[in-house]
């Protein structure tokens, strides 16, 4: 089976500096890799440069074989990324902005009970209507995955999502990864916690000084 | 020296460091050349301030003149009574809703958590925030005993003159200053009653606001404000403060003017003995950390930020949700930007969109081509200005915006379309207003026609201006680059382009409407060659 994200020769330099090595992976549908490594070591540069926010120096992404750059509205429709310090529109509430992304990804079907469900369970319902900037750092990263999680997706990056989760939101998030993968997605997160690759059952990838190891 | 005053006084110290640095002048370095640099801007600065408030106080004489009293300086002290009253009672206004003590977060946790004395800290941040008052109504009161002095010597003024005229303005600058201490002492001991920590005053900004209503119907109820003040009732009851502003202009003596001031300064400092003894600095922190917050990011030129930090307090907590529909696709992004614009208030809408408006139809009116010239890129610049924001917040927001699946061009044209739709609206307006007033000045209905592609094209090349220096690095910690020179030099070629072609046309006897519509096809294809330009920068951010 072709693998869901590839990348070919990605590489990523600042300058002289090099933040990211030529760089070449591949990740299968209903696969979770866990991304470990020191701070520094390039984990974020790889996340940006696959979820296209970073144009990487050299080299190609793709995602169900659309190319990020030359197809990049199919691909940007398949490929979800949250960072670990999401921001917003300071004008619109949280439920706007799940309604403004699902409408920018031609999932306005069925939305309101969908984002209903969503808040539900990640405790955000009370405060739907509230604007992000009175959130809390945990709340805002809650909003960021939900924002992933309102619109189809076939694979998912996120940047130390359990960075500032509680306890019951870092189950959330695991049981959401989980039932994602049972759905296909291909799913690849950063985290200096070694004990989350185990619990998800995930490959383990490890970098340093921007050279991926163990892909 | 105690701890509140030593905090403080080393903010006062780096805040006139701040603008010694601003002027060139680096309080680090300890040579003798920067000694000499600081006084000649001291000079340099006190000259101009002093050539300005004199080229101000000619204006000021004739704005005196019409009010018809006995003379000159008695006006000005009427005028100033009436500065004081307004800015007393607004002062007050806002110190019943929000602390008059401002604090930074800084300071909310060093001086707020901590046991120090509550009126020590009222004292010290009145020290901080007086001068700046005093120096600003005081500036007034110069220009107004500058006036007075012009009054006296009947406009024959000679350079021999500058000492009576430095005179008046310092005897003038000193009584107000006393006496703007005294109110402000007053007006902090007022909010200082709101945030005692034994009782709740919600209501408190009331009286202010009455006294005001009472004042301005008293005063202005006889026709004249000013006449209200040099006789009847209201004279005599505003005695403590007519008498030290009149001393000023030289109406009474001085001496006791500056006594009237002391005593002004005395009360108010009493006041605020008594009211700050027991002041919640807790709540003055919650109340005011996020205005600090914006006007110390306005001071040091972080524009966006301070208008972040606006837009969040205007803003509030929360809001129910938008009464009209989102759209799919790239419709998503012009919904957005309706919500954004609805929320962010009318008022900033329509004061930017309405001087587009007035540049526009004096664009219309003004007979000749030259001024036209200079209106119409006044024009240019504005609208390009205001097209470019919804593309800048999305650009701010990197991590939110670049992900959509949406064509980069599609997503340019939702940011810039509706900017381009009103500015097109009210270039046609402008266009009617100006028909309607007789004064076209060879503009006609014809040229209507060309404010599309011009205003589309504004909007295009501002987008190209602010995409051409961004940086994924930059835009991922929020900052995107503003329009600046090229899309200036964009909006002038755009400009001459369509103007020019079209009024070319009409000259080598081509019927006006078909020349317009010429025009209207050369903007429009600049207009397709700067959404391609701007779509691939868009699309190789780097």
């Amino acid at each position: 089976m072709p693998p869901i994200l590839e990348t070919y020769q990605l590489s990523r330099y600042y300058g002289q500096f090099r933040a990211l090595a030529e760089t070449n992976l591949a990740l299968q549908g209903g696969e979770i890799v866990v991304l470990a490594g020191p701070n520094g070591a390039g984990k974020s540069t790889l996340l940006l440069c696959l979820s296209g926010l970073l144009r990487p120096t050299s080299g190609r992404v793709s995602v169900e074989g659309f190319d990020l750059y030359t197809q990049e509205v199919q691909a940007k429709g398949r490929l979800a990324f949250v960072p670990d310090v999401p921001r917003f529109y300071t004008e619109l509430t949280a439920w706007e902005h799940l309604l403004f992304i699902a409408q920018a990804y031609r999932a306005g079907a069925g939305f309101e009970a969908r984002a209903e469900k969503l808040l539900k369970a990640f405790d955000l319902w009370q405060a739907r209507d509230l604007y992000p900037h009175n959130y809390s750092r945990g709340m805002r990263l809650k909003l960021g995955l939900l924002m992933a999680l309102i619109r189809p997706l076939r694979v998912l990056l996120l940047d130390e999502p359990a960075s500032a989760l509680d306890p019951e939101g870092v189950e959330l998030l695991k049981s959401s990864l989980l039932d994602l993968r049972a759905g296909g997605a291909a799913i690849l997160l950063s985290s200096h916690n070694p004990q989350i690759a185990q619990e998800l059952g995930a490959r383990r990838w490890t970098m340093s000084q921007g050279q991926l190891e163990a892909a | 020296m105690g701890p509140v005053w030593l905090v403080r006084s080393r903010q006062l110290a780096s805040n006139l460091r701040y603008w010694l640095v601003v002027v060139g002048y680096d309080s680090r370095d300890r040579s003798f050349s920067q000694k000499i640099y600081l006084v000649y801007a001291a000079v340099f600065f006190a000259l101009w301030i002093f050539a300005m408030l004199s080229f101000l106080s000619s204006t000021a004489r004739s704005f005196l003149a019409p009010f018809h009293l006995s003379s000159i300086p008695v006006a000005a002290t009427g005028l100033s009574t009436i500065m004081l009253l307004v800015w007393g009672l607004y002062a007050a206004y806002h110190a019943g809703k929000r602390s008059p003590l401002a604090f930074s977060e800084d300071d909310a946790y060093l001086i707020c958590q901590t046991p120090v004395s509550r009126r020590a800290v009222a004292f010290a941040w009145l020290a901080g925030s007086w001068p700046l008052q005093a120096a600003l109504l005081g500036a007034v009161g110069v220009v107004l005993a500058f006036a007075s002095t012009d009054a006296a010597l009947a406009g024959k003024t000679t350079l021999a003159d500058s000492p009576r005229y430095l005179l008046a303005g310092f005897r003038s600058l000193l009584t107000i200053a006393l006496v703007v201490g005294g109110m402000q002492s007053l007006v902090w001991a007022f909010g200082c009653l709101r945030l005692r920590g034994d009782r709740e005053l919600p209501r408190l900004w009331l009286a202010p606001a009455a006294l005001g209503l009472i004042l301005a119907v008293g005063l202005f109820g006889s026709g004249s404000a000013l006449q209200s003040l040099t006789s009847g009732a209201w004279a005599i009851l505003l005695q403590p403060l007519i008498f030290p502003l009149a001393s000023g202009y030289g109406l009474e003596n001085w001496l006791g003017g500056l006594l009237a001031g002391a005593a002004w300064a005395a009360v108010g400092a009493g006041a605020l003995w008594l009211a700050a003894d027991r002041i919640n600095l807790g709540r003055a922190a919650q109340e005011t950390t996020r205005q600090v917050a914006r006007l110390n990011a306005a001071a040091a030129g972080i524009f966006d930020a301070a208008d972040q930090l606006a837009l969040q307090q205007k803003l509030g907590i929360g809001h129910s949700p938008a009464l009209f529909a989102a759209r799919p696709g790239w419709g998503a992004l012009l919904w957005k930007n309706l919500l954004r614009t609805e929320r962010r208030g009318a008022w900033s809408f329509f004061s930017a969109w309405l001087l587009i408006f007035l540049v526009g139809l004096g664009a219309v009116l003004i007979p000749d081509w030259g001024g036209r010239g200079w209106a119409l890129l006044v024009w240019g610049t504005l609208v390009a200005q205001q097209s470019g924001q919804y593309l800048r917040a999305d650009l701010a927001l990197w991590g939110l915006f670049r992900p959509l699946p949406i064509p980069a061009r599609l997503a340019l044209l939702a940011d810039v379309a509706v900017p381009a739709a009103l500015a097109t609206l009210l270039a046609w307006l402008a266009i009617l207003g100006g028909a309607a007033a007789g004064a076209a000045g060879g503009v006609t209905a014809w040229a209507a026609l060309l404010a599309p592609g011009l205003a589309l094209g504004l909007g295009l090349g501002s987008a190209v201006d602010i995409l051409r220096t961004a940086k994924s690095q930059a835009l991922l910690a929020g900052n995107a680059a503003t329009p600046g020179g090229v899309s200036l030099a964009i909006a002038a070629a755009l400009l001459a382009m369509t103007i020019v072609s079209a009024v070319w046309l009409a000259g080598k006897g081509l019927p006006l409407g078909l020349a317009c519509l010429a025009g209207l096809l050369v903007s429009l294809l600049a207009d397709w060659g700067l959404l391609e330009l701007a779509g691939e920068l868009l699309k190789r951010v780097e």
